[in-house]
């Protein structure tokens, strides 16, 4: 009962703050046995690639987790064994025991799993080496499709020591499988190859934010639109026609300089500001 | 820019005569901001009080401190308040617009700063060209850009006009 109100509770707050979006490029959303993998880089994927995933498919997936974090208080213990139902995964070695024989159990069990090859998090816009784990999977279940996933943004627009993330969306991409007689090294590349492709996808087409563009996209996300849509329903229309135009229009660059980033200073402020103005002023 | 000139035209119940004194204590009030701002810069980085102070946006400024942002806002509010005989203004609505306006102007002065960073100039207007003879037109105005409008809108909508 708690674990659905914790949940129910996650979903809102993930959705609400960061939009939570799915993008289904490669396979529709088909409640068959997968294996989704990911880039990793903070804690918070595991949250929203579960929360990305629709209901139907969240009950049969179950993410994998680092034991040695996820089991460290008795709130992470409990919030992925009910919440999330996760699969812990021991990343030290102890002798005689296989890390991987969660993973095998889940699979056999036929649950989905969500996986994180990196293994640990990291640190920069691409992945890491990938671990031989996906390998072993992908040897010892070849019919179960292997979904690239690739979250975006949460490190790029959440700067360190930041706490709101914005913007973030999973996309889901075109299913693989381990061919005949291939190495392990060359899948590994191959795995890696396909989840850093969404990457430059993304990052042309989609989001032209950088991290100085934090505390602007906040604004323009809360703060403005609460605040236009409270002065349309108080009637205040003096101050509604030149909110946005005049008083965001100022505001927008000014937060964008004190967060101490000039790089294509012009170009950022005005892609935000025509966004501001389309979306939100004249909708 | 155009709301200096809009200034002007404000009618200010039957005292029409007294709008030139509004752009003039908008003018008066943002310089003298924007002066006091830098003179505070410039004698906290002369005077070495044993602690290096980091700026607040060192890749945009190296000078911008909120302690000599607020010395600017306190000179803009004391002549908002010198002044404010000569608007329609009493003190107190002449002290808020004064800290408003410098607010405004001093935010917008950074925002200047951060496009000319980016660009990698110094000043507008190129060296020798200059119109004023101290640096471009714009480097003397640019707070007033982001003062006026904000500085015509609130006084627009507190006095109705």
């Amino acid at each position: 009962m708690l674990a659905k109100l914790m949940a129910f509770f996650l979903l809102g707050l993930v959705r609400m703050l960061t939009g939570a979006q799915a993008r289904w490029h490669g396979c529709p959303p088909k409640a068959e046995q997968r294996i989704y993998f990911a880039n990793h880089q903070s804690h918070a994927d595991l949250v929203m690639i579960w929360a990305a995933l629709p209901e139907v498919l969240r009950s049969i997936t179950r993410p994998i987790a680092a034991k040695d974090y996820w089991t460290k208080t008795p709130f992470k213990k409990w919030i992925t064994t009910e919440v999330f139902n996760a699969v812990y995964v021991d990343r030290e070695r102890v002798e005689g025991v296989d890390p991987m024989a969660p993973l095998f159990e889940a699979l056999e069990q036929g649950d989905s799993i969500i996986l994180f090859p990196e293994g640990t998090r990291g640190n920069a816009e691409q992945p890491q080496a990938f671990k031989a784990g996906l390998y072993n999977l992908a040897m010892k279940f070849p019919h179960v499709g292997l979904v690239p996933a690739w979250i975006n943004n949460i490190q790029r627009v959440m700067p360190k020591g930041e706490v709101v993330p914005v913007l973030c969306s999973v996309t889901f991409g075109v299913p693989m499988r381990l061919e005949e007689g291939e190495d392990r090294s060359v899948f590994l590349n191959r795995a890696r190859a396909t989840v850093i492709a969404f990457t430059l996808r993304e990052f042309i087409t989609l989001s032209p934010t950088r991290g100085g563009d934090h505390r602007s996209l906040i604004l323009a996300f809360f703060v403005v639109l609460s605040v236009q849509f409270y002065l349309v329903s108080a009637r205040w229309f003096d101050l509604f026609t030149v909110f946005i135009p005049v008083y965001v229009f100022l505001a927008i660059p000014v937060i964008s300089a004190l967060a101490n980033d000039p790089e294509r200073f012009l170009e950022r402020n005005a892609k935000l500001q025509w966004g501001i103005m389309v979306c939100v002023c004249t909708v | 820019m155009s709301h200096v000139p809009a200034l002007l035209l404000l009618d200010f119940n039957g005292q029409s005569g007294r709008s030139a004194f509004v752009v003039f204590f908008l003018v008066m009030v943002v310089q003298t901001g924007g002066l006091m701002q830098y003179l505070a810069e410039r004698s906290a980085s002369v005077s070495d009080n044993g602690y290096q102070r980091q700026p607040v946006a060192p890749r945009v400024s190296k000078s911008f401190h909120w302690r000599s942002w607020l010395t600017g806002l306190v000179a803009a509010g004391l002549v908002g308040l010198l002044l404010s005989s000569l608007t329609p203004f009493v003190p107190g609505q002449a002290l808020a617009l004064a800290l408003l306006a410098s607010a405004a102007g001093s935010l917008g002065h950074l925002v200047m700063k951060a496009l000319k960073r980016d660009r990698g100039i110094t000043n507008w207007g190129g060296e020798g060209r200059s119109v004023t003879g101290a640096g471009g037109l714009l480097d003397r105005v640019d707070a007033l850009c982001f003062a006026a409008p904000v500085f015509f809108h609130s006084v627009r909508w507190k006095f109705g006009l």
